[in-house]
């Protein structure tokens, strides 16, 4: 070769940093090897959530103490990635729906349920959905859903679309005796209603009072018409297969005696109780569930034959 | 995407204008120093997010895995998928053809030749902007609030976002123009209108099909993304397929989505050709490319990219004594097909069931539902949204940084007057569009799958992206170089090597840099986008101040992404002036 120019000269110095660099950055430990010295604790807010941040700080600190690990918090929107990531042995921790829960569990993702929020001491975690009409509509129960337009959230909401689902079938309405509207947000539903896109509105049970507190509905503009059998509250789930025994037993035990105000406060994590804020706005903490408190969601899925479900 | 203008053309009468003097050694010493800490910036970011070949080497297996349950692909029935497709190409043409027609107005006010004053100048362009920074996804949200269900919200928030695009290359394209016919028109005692009218227009209209169709392109991209927040059509079914996890059907509505895309490509070069009325019989320069059925079929999508170079898409022009055009075949032609095209728009109109009531009473809405998104709530900014951002910007460098690495070698292979041989160009180019077939969202559903959540997936969604958009745009730069420079170096005993780096490059470097930036600004507002399909950054908390009605924290992050993308801007044009 013979002696380069210096703007070539220049061009491949530029060209060996640059690869140099890009070298650099390829070698290294691979991101989210879970399992190892951290934790990947991964949450989807809750269905009903209405805060922007979930407040996972205690919880994460009260691991971290009770492992000795480090534990990486990740917020997700998307529960769908994570049941992804904890088949793939990316996530120790979740935080999802009652519905991801039970898909993931039939899906063959080794996760067990270890607790659940509740907003006093010794009560069964639960939310509802609901459904809405216009106060002068007519409408009174589902059974009268028949021929009208029915807005949903969208087809894996629990409270938005399952369990209304259910609902209607108890009221001998099936699919196809409405017109369905998939409205996409828990609000969108209910403001659909009073926007006379629909004439009957699924949503959970705190939706009304986040549309009143922001001011943008007031409670008497629609009457509620039917709430669903209690649905069981968010689980946090623990993956057996990516953590050791004595790692897996430590977590449950944290958060099955130590996620609760009280004990956060006894542990140093928190100052007062006023001042520890969990996420999701629970009142007291959580309290132990396990598998079988979830056949509610899996009572539905069999009435309901839901895509959802397989 | 064809005759894509340069995503930053220079302003003509910017050389000419600068009268002062700049002290050019310094200020082109400082713009090195800024593309150094870039590059910098770009393997820090990709250090800190941890993508190195532990990471993918690690998710191999759930690739494989992920594959075995991808497959058999379930397509759904025939009328039904006709039907998705249908309500997706409609709502995409409506938006587009909304964001031409606003445009155009907006466009000309902005541009310096055509703007009236300094004032309107900055308004045009800051409008430009802001409909740029604003996510078409946030818009999308917005309008459902006010306009309710339906596809009214979606068609309105991709034709308001595309301004961003469609009313900046229209302006840059005008400053681009023949200033001849304008000042005629003047001379002839023509007031603005009819300036613009006679003597910009005509002029403008080959850009304005083009852009035109490239939007269209964009716009069938990102509705696959507005179908996680309930825009109708096949990425609404692609969102519901995922959401519960029936990989089956989505994946095979993707891959009719890329169908839908690459099909797009086709149809618009044919369009292009007709309504531009360019003579179909063009001598590709160099020589012919091997490789057969593969590269005509590519070639075709492209719109004759692949064998031929960059064409001057100029309509015929009518002798130099008539002062009326013929009505010669091609004019009928074009008429027609511009028929063709009003045809297309009513059936879409139809289809989509706009109503206009709806979009009234939305209207009259408007204002307070607009009232809930000010005053922007701080309050989370320094506690969540800065890390947040930073972790966007993060993926948004290290995704320009990769996508660069992989883009820029395939963009200088594919162009003709730098590769080693005409098969070379030909295989790239037949690559770079297939690439480009593939939306982003799909690649980040897929890495998210492969590599678990985060900011990997997002990461590398975008750089394989980046390939698509930049390798074109580097080798289009580099084929529209001077050449006689070349030959005079050539001609001098220079080497390949040598010609490539004082002749080709020294001239391209200001374009590659506008592309590379481009691509860290576009990157910029999709990595806030994939926070959708959980990539980590502040697209979550975007996407969740919206789902729990925090509209005052929704306008803090649109700010926030706003001010990161006008830095980027503002950063583009300096450096663009410094180095050339």
């Amino acid at each position: 070769m013979k002696r380069m120019s210096r703007p070539a000269r220049r061009l491949t110095a530029a060209a060996v940093a640059v690869v140099a660099g890009g070298t650099l950055a390829a070698c290294g430990q691979s991101a989210q090897a879970a399992g190892g010295d951290e934790l990947v604790f991964a949450a989807v807010p809750a269905e009903a959530s209405s805060t922007l941040e979930q407040s996972f700080e205690p919880i994460v600190e009260l691991l971290s103490q009770a492992t000795g690990k480090d534990v990486v918090f990740q917020n997700v929107t998307d529960y769908a990635s994570v049941i992804e990531g904890q088949r793939a042995g990316k996530i120790d921790i979740a935080s999802y729906g009652p519905f991801s829960y039970v898909i993931a569990r039939e899906a063959g993702v080794p996760v067990d349920p270890v607790v659940a929020s509740v907003d006093e001491e010794g009560a069964t975690p639960a939310y509802y959905s609901v459904a809405y009409a216009l106060p002068d509509s007519g409408i009174t129960d589902l059974a009268d859903a028949r021929g009208k337009r029915v807005c949903f959230v969208d087809r894996a909401s629990t409270s938005g679309f399952l369990a209304p689902l259910e609902g209607l079938a108890a009221a001998g309405v099936t699919q196809g005796d409405y017109s369905e509207v998939l409205a996409g947000s828990h609000d969108a539903s209910v403001l659909s209603l009073t926007s006379g896109q629909c004439d009957v509105a699924f949503t959970h049970s705190d939706m009304l009072a986040t549309l009143e507190r922001t001011g943008q509905l007031s409670s008497d503009a629609v009457t509620q018409v039917w709430r669903s059998s209690p649905l069981p509250e968010d689980p946090i789930v623990v993956n057996r297969e990516t953590l050791d025994d004595a790692t897996r037993e430590a977590v449950v035990t944290a958060l099955r005696e130590q996620a609760n105000k009280p004990a956060l406060v006894a542990a140093g994590i928190c100052a007062s109780e006023e001042e520890c804020t969990l996420p999701e706005e629970t009142g007291w903490g959580y309290t132990p569930v396990d598998d079988a408190d979830y056949d509610a969601v899996r009572r539905i899925c069999d009435v309901t034959k839901a895509e959802a479900c397989s | 995407m064809h005759t894509l203008a340069r995503p930053a053309p220079q302003p003509a009468g910017e050389a000419s204008r600068a009268g002062v003097v700049r002290p050019r050694r310094l200020e082109s010493a400082a713009a090195k120093a800024v593309l150094v800490a870039l590059v910098a910036a770009g393997i820090w970011s990709t250090m800190a997010l941890q993508i190195n070949v532990a990471s993918i080497a690690d998710s191999a297996g759930n690739a494989v895995d992920f594959a075995g349950r991808m497959l058999p692909l379930d397509f759904p029935p025939v009328a039904e998928l006709a039907g998705m497709i249908g309500e997706t190409l409609a709502i995409v043409l409506l938006a587009t053809v909304l964001s031409v027609v606003l445009s155009i107005p907006v466009a000309v006010a902005a541009a310096e030749s055509t703007g009236r004053t300094r004032l309107g100048r900055s308004g045009a362009r800051g409008f430009i902007v802001l409909m740029r920074a604003i996510p078409d996804l946030i818009l999308a949200i917005v309008f459902f609030r006010v306009f309710g269900l339906g596809a009214l919200p979606g068609i309105l928030a991709m034709g308001l976002h595309s301004i961003g695009m469609v009313g900046k290359l229209l302006a840059d394209a005008i400053e681009d123009l023949d200033p001849g016919p304008r000042a005629a028109v003047q001379a002839a005692g023509g007031g603005r209108v009819q300036q613009v009218v006679v003597g910009v227009l005509p002029q403008l209209l080959p850009q304005i099909i083009a852009t035109g169709l490239h939007r269209f392109d964009i716009n069938l991209r990102t509705s696959v993304l507005l179908g996680y927040v309930g825009v109708g059509g096949i990425g609404l079914a692609i969102a519901e397929s995922m959401r519960t996890l029936d990989y089956r059907r989505g994946m095979a509505l993707a891959l009719t989505v890329l169908v839908l895309c690459i099909l797009t490509e086709l149809v618009s070069g044919a369009f292009r050709r007709r309504l531009l009325g360019t003579p179909r019989s063009r001598a590709p320069r160099g020589r012919s490319v091997g490789g057969g059925a593969l590269v005509g079929w590519a070639d075709r999508v492209s719109g004759g990219w692949v064998t031929g170079g960059r064409r001057q898409d100029r309509p015929g022009g009518a002798d130099g004594r008539r002062l009326s055009q013929p009505w010669d075949a091609d004019r009928v032609r074009r008429y027609l097909w511009g028929a063709v095209v009003v045809a297309l728009v009513f059936l879409a109109w139809r289809d989509a069931g706009v109503s206009v009531p709806g979009f009234l009473t939305g209207l009259a809405e408007l204002p307070s539902t607009a009232l809930l998104f000010f005053p922007p709530d701080l309050s989370a900014v320094a506690s969540t949204l800065w890390p947040e951002l930073l972790t966007t910007l993060q993926i948004a460098l290290a995704a320009t940084f990769l996508g660069a690495v992989l883009a820029v070698p395939i963009g200088l292979l594919a162009a003709r007057n730098v590769a080693p041989s005409p098969a070379v160009h030909g295989t790239f180019r037949v690559l770079i569009v297939l690439v480009r077939g593939v939306p982003e969202l799909i690649l980040a559903i897929v890495f998210v799958v492969v590599t678990g959540l985060g900011a990997v997936a997002g990461t590398l969604a975008l750089a394989i992206g980046a390939v698509g958009l930049l390798s074109k745009l580097v080798a289009d730069s580099l084929e529209e170089t001077d050449v006689a420079v070349q030959e005079a170096l050539r001609a001098n005993g220079a080497g390949r090597m040598q010609v490539f780096a004082a002749a080709t490059l020294r001239q391209a470097t200001p374009a590659l840099v506008a592309h590379v930036l481009y691509l860290l600004d576009t990157n910029v507002r999709a990595a806030t986008l994939l926070g959708v399909v959980g990539a980590g950054g502040i697209g979550y908390y975007l996407l969740n101040a919206s789902r729990i009605v925090d509209f005052a924290t929704v306008t803090t992050i649109v700010l926030m992404i706003l001010g990161v993308v006008l830095v980027i801007e503002g950063l583009a044009v300096w450096l663009r002036r410094a180095l050339r």
